[in-house]
């Protein structure tokens, strides 16, 4: 656990200005088995302090990979020198942010590290467990990794925080021959909150996931091509998730808006259906603990929920606290950075289209013709709203039964138009919490959903 | 660089001590300056200093690996004790294995000092030349930085590399707007060694700024054809990464789930096609030195005339399979040109697109691709027609480099990649 240094330092806080100042140890512990043999056997650790000074729309930030009170007065120092150059250059003259509550939050969750031989032994296990059962694969790869970041954070004038945000995910990637001497793939993970000791308790508990992905693989090994153009689909919960996420959710985050979004001339108007709702939950969702719950971001502000669209109204941005000012809105805390060195960017959280009522094999069949989309690799969002996924499984629906599964494709829609589609929603909410977006730094976030009826372009032959 | 050259030695001598019977070592100290321009406007000046000492011991045929960002006693302790541990309870194999010995090298490349006034000058130069020639379009992020690092790499081969290096570079994303219509974000980059000339002479292809203008107002593509694909360089490079991927790295040619396994000197694509890895090319800035596997980078192809000459395999890898390692871990991409322009290309479209970014799914291990074509536009009868939305481009990224219908005379050169346009057949291009 990092020891608190930094406290003595807010007496160098400069008056007048915002200022942050932050510890943090980023730690990823990395095992991958890969047909029995070790692929990777990896410890990472990266711990350091850094400051920003904001004052009249510009910033400065410094840090060191260091952890000291001498590191720490010396980032905060170079940070105001980079504050005051960026002013004076530019001389914006914008005055401060809008006043945000303050108070302390102490640590919920400790980071308890374990020696590298214990993931060895429970990938191990997981491998030995796919090697003994399914002879007839061409390859087998499991992975466990936890990722955590602790941070120690003191500001001028919001929230002071110590949190630690652990996570732990195991996947399993089984590969097969399918027709002419090719190949298909296909990987999926259980991932959630918690450090190994708290996800991985025992093997046996992971058994059910390598079955159900061999099970979908040999599906996969018969599959046929998706049709390409426009389709009607029932999106899983993951993928809908997803969906929340890229489609809609990079889209209403503040500082995108204010480089042009579609969510710019939207705001309080009919984006989506009236049944979607969509939330960016801070840390509790349905009563329970989200995924990845952030309870203070990095500028300092006590994290709430941020609820993005209402009966399917365009009713919120994700923001910081300078891209709220702009806006007129009311910070919510999604200002977060990666790493000891990265500053402050607007990012998503546990991004969720909230569940309706319908059950999901009733919407399998009520399609006639289409598809049932069950796992995405990867996503992309633009501003223009339009988005994309690929597509890693899923199965042909022909008059409202499952058929083939089909090979790999990417889906893709302009968000707000193809949201307008959704007509069922199913009862249950699906979370992936393994993800990781990128934009300009990383960041661990989770997305979920129910399971939707809608209509998508799908790409394909 | 001295205070490096201790951290090396002693961290050499106690995994000896732990019984490493090879080892390596390399520290690195790196400064950062970066200003960051959001929406057009700067918004941060940032000044980071990093340290990375990354170690390795194999004992016993047992390999474990550490990475740390700190250089002090405890902390080095502390992961020597880690790896050792790691690498006692890891599994033997035989092709775990350092650099043979090559000697003592030391490096000096690029701007070792850096004007910071002058490169803040630059910076607002190029942000207001956009915005007064293309006032329609919005900077959406600029992050222009200063690198500078210091590396001592040693082995227990003998192997001893310096390297100092610096390079400024500027990545840039950008959209056009119109009142309500917004056209799709662009990224690109460029990488130099001097101040001397204005970054939008610096490699910037203006030629994407036009593009992203034209692109504000699209018409959505209808109905589907089989038909040539123009990739820019920008999207090239995509494409490349995905081959590469696919084809050539460690984890599918040791899972054997590469189609081109088997195919090390054969026939891979068309014979016009040459694509090759060259850090030490004078158009590539500060480019790789030496691997991690402690190996001096030499230039290669990957492929030459269509024949493919090596994968992309780091040392294990390598070993595991019976193969020899790439000569180079770099992304310094080169692709040789061709003999036709452009718009020669073009003209001998009947029907097709050109693609100036792709936004898709990783293809599949058979090389199955699809994806939306971005900052795209309709090529038919041999002229560039609307730009396009709502659009997706399908194919084979094996197979579409068998069948190229043209590579272009012009070449993009940002510091990064020399990349020129290459048009494929046999994409299927659909809409709604």
């Amino acid at each position: 656990m990092l020891e608190d240094l930094l406290e003595g330092q807010k007496e160098n806080f400069e008056q007048g200005v915002h200022t942050e100042l932050r510890a943090q140890i980023n730690k990823q512990r990395d095992i991958s088995v890969r047909s029995g043999n070790i692929a990777k056997n990896q410890r990472t650790e990266s711990c350091g302090v850094s400051a920003r000074v904001s004052k009249n729309g510009v910033s400065g930030f410094s840090a060191m990979p260091e952890y000291s009170k001498e590191a720490a007065a010396l980032v905060l120092k170079t940070a105001t020198q980079n504050a005051r150059f960026m002013d004076n250059h530019i001389g914006r003259r914008t005055g401060g942010w809008a006043p945000i509550p303050t108070g302390r939050i102490g640590i919920k969750k400790e980071v308890i590290d374990v020696e590298q031989k214990r993931y060895l032994e429970f990938a191990k296990d997981l491998d030995e467990y796919i090697a003994k059962t399914y002879k007839n694969i061409a390859s087998r790869t499991v992975t466990i990794r936890e990722d955590s970041r602790e941070k120690l954070l003191y500001t001028s004038d919001g929230y002071d925080a110590h949190t630690a945000i652990p996570r732990t995910t195991v996947y399993i990637t089984l590969s097969a021959e399918a027709k002419e001497g090719s190949y298909v793939v296909l990987s999926d993970s259980n991932s959630g909150f918690g450090t190994f000791q708290d996800q991985c308790k025992d093997p046996k508990e992971f058994y059910s996931l390598i079955d159900q992905i061999y099970g979908q693989l040999m599906e996969k090994r018969e599959g046929v091509y998706a049709k390409a153009g426009y389709q009607q689909v029932i999106l899983d919960g993951k993928m809908a998730g997803m969906l929340a996420h890229e489609a809609v959710g990079h889209t209403v985050e503040g500082d995108l808006v204010l480089s042009g979004s579609v969510a710019g001339p939207n705001l309080k108007k009919q984006v989506a259906s009236e049944m979607v709702n969509l939330v960016d939950f801070a840390h509790t969702a349905f009563g329970k603990e989200a995924p990845l719950p952030v309870y203070v971001d990095e500028e300092g502000t006590k994290c709430e929920d941020s609820i993005l669209i209402k009966d399917g109204v365009l009713v919120g941005y994700m923001n910081n606290r300078e891209t709220a000012k702009k806006f007129g809105m009311r910070p919510q805390g999604n200002a977060r950075a990666y790493s000891f060195s990265d500053e402050p960017l607007v990012r998503m959280r546990n991004t969720c289209i909230l569940p309706g009522k319908d059950k999901i094999e009733e919407m399998i069949s009520s399609v006639e013709d289409g598809y049932y989309l069950i796992q995405s690799g990867n996503g992309e969002a633009d501003l223009t709203g339009e988005f994309m996924f690929g597509v890693n499984m899923g199965y042909e629906i022909k008059h409202g039964k499952l058929g083939k599964a089909i090979l790999d494709t990417t889906v893709s829609g302009i968000a707000f138009n193809m949201l307008k589609t959704v007509d069922m929603l199913s009862d249950e909410v699906k979370w992936c919490s393994c993800g990781t977006c990128g934009k300009k730094q990383w960041m661990p976030v989770s997305m979920g959903g129910p399971a939707m009826r809608c209509k998508i372009m799908i790409g394909g032959r | 660089m001295e205070k490096l050259n201790q951290i090396t030695e002693q961290v050499m001598e106690q995994l000896k001590k732990e019984g490493a019977e090879s080892s390596q070592c390399r520290a690195t100290i790196t400064e950062i300056q970066e200003f960051n321009v959001e929406s057009g406007k700067f918004t941060l000046f940032r000044t980071l200093y990093d340290k990375e000492l990354y170690l390795s011991m194999i004992k016993q045929k047992k390999h474990g690996e550490i990475t740390i960002n700190s250089f002090s006693d405890s902390t080095i302790k502390k992961a020597i004790k880690e790896c050792t541990e790691m690498t006692e309870f890891s599994e033997e194999n035989e092709a775990w294995e350092i650099a043979p010995y090559q000697g003592e090298k030391e490096f000096k490349k690029g701007a070792l000092v850096p004007d910071l006034e002058r490169f803040f000058v630059r910076v607002q130069e190029f942000t207001e030349y956009i915005t007064k020639k293309y006032p329609l379009i919005i900077l959406e992020q600029v992050i222009a930085m200063y690198k500078k690092s210091d590396s001592v790499y040693q082995d227990s081969n003998g192997n001893y590399f310096k390297e100092e290096k610096g390079y400024y570079e500027l990545d840039y994303t950008l959209n056009g707007k119109s009142g309500e219509h917004v056209s799709s974000i662009v990224g690109s980059r460029v990488k130099f060694e001097d101040l001397e000339k204005p970054i939008i002479e610096s490699g910037v292809d203006e030629t994407l700024f036009g593009n992203i203008v034209k692109s504000i107002y699209t018409t959505p593509l209808e109905g589907k054809f089989n038909g040539t694909m123009v990739m820019t360089p920008g999207v090239l490079v995509n494409f490349i990464s995905f081959l590469r991927e696919n084809y050539l790295s460690d984890s599918v040619i040791l899972e054997k789930t590469s189609q081109w396994k088997d195919k090390l000197g054969k026939k891979v694509a068309d014979e016009a096609l040459t694509i090759s890895l060259k850090p030490n090319d004078s158009r590539i800035i500060v480019g790789e030195s030496f691997t991690s596997d402690g190996v001096l980078s030499e230039d290669c192809d990957l492929i030459e005339s269509g024949i493919l000459k090596n994968f992309c395999l780091k040392k294990f890898a390598a070993n595991k399979t019976g193969n020899k390692p790439c000569p180079n871990t770099s992304n310094a991409l080169i692709i040789a040109n061709g003999k036709h322009s452009l718009e020669e290309i073009i003209k001998n479209i009947k029907r097709g697109i050109i693609v100036g970014g792709f936004s898709g799914g990783i293809p599949n291990a058979s090389g199955e691709f699809s994806g939306v074509a971005k900052n795209s536009f309709l090529i038919e009868d041999g002229e560039i027609k609307q730009a396009l939305s709502e659009t997706m481009i399908n194919g084979n990224i094996g197979k579409m480099f068998e069948h190229i219908e043209g590579i272009s005379k012009e070449v993009q050169e940002n510091g990064y990649f020399v990349l020129p346009y290459i048009a494929v057949s046999g994409i299927v291009v659909s809409g709604k």
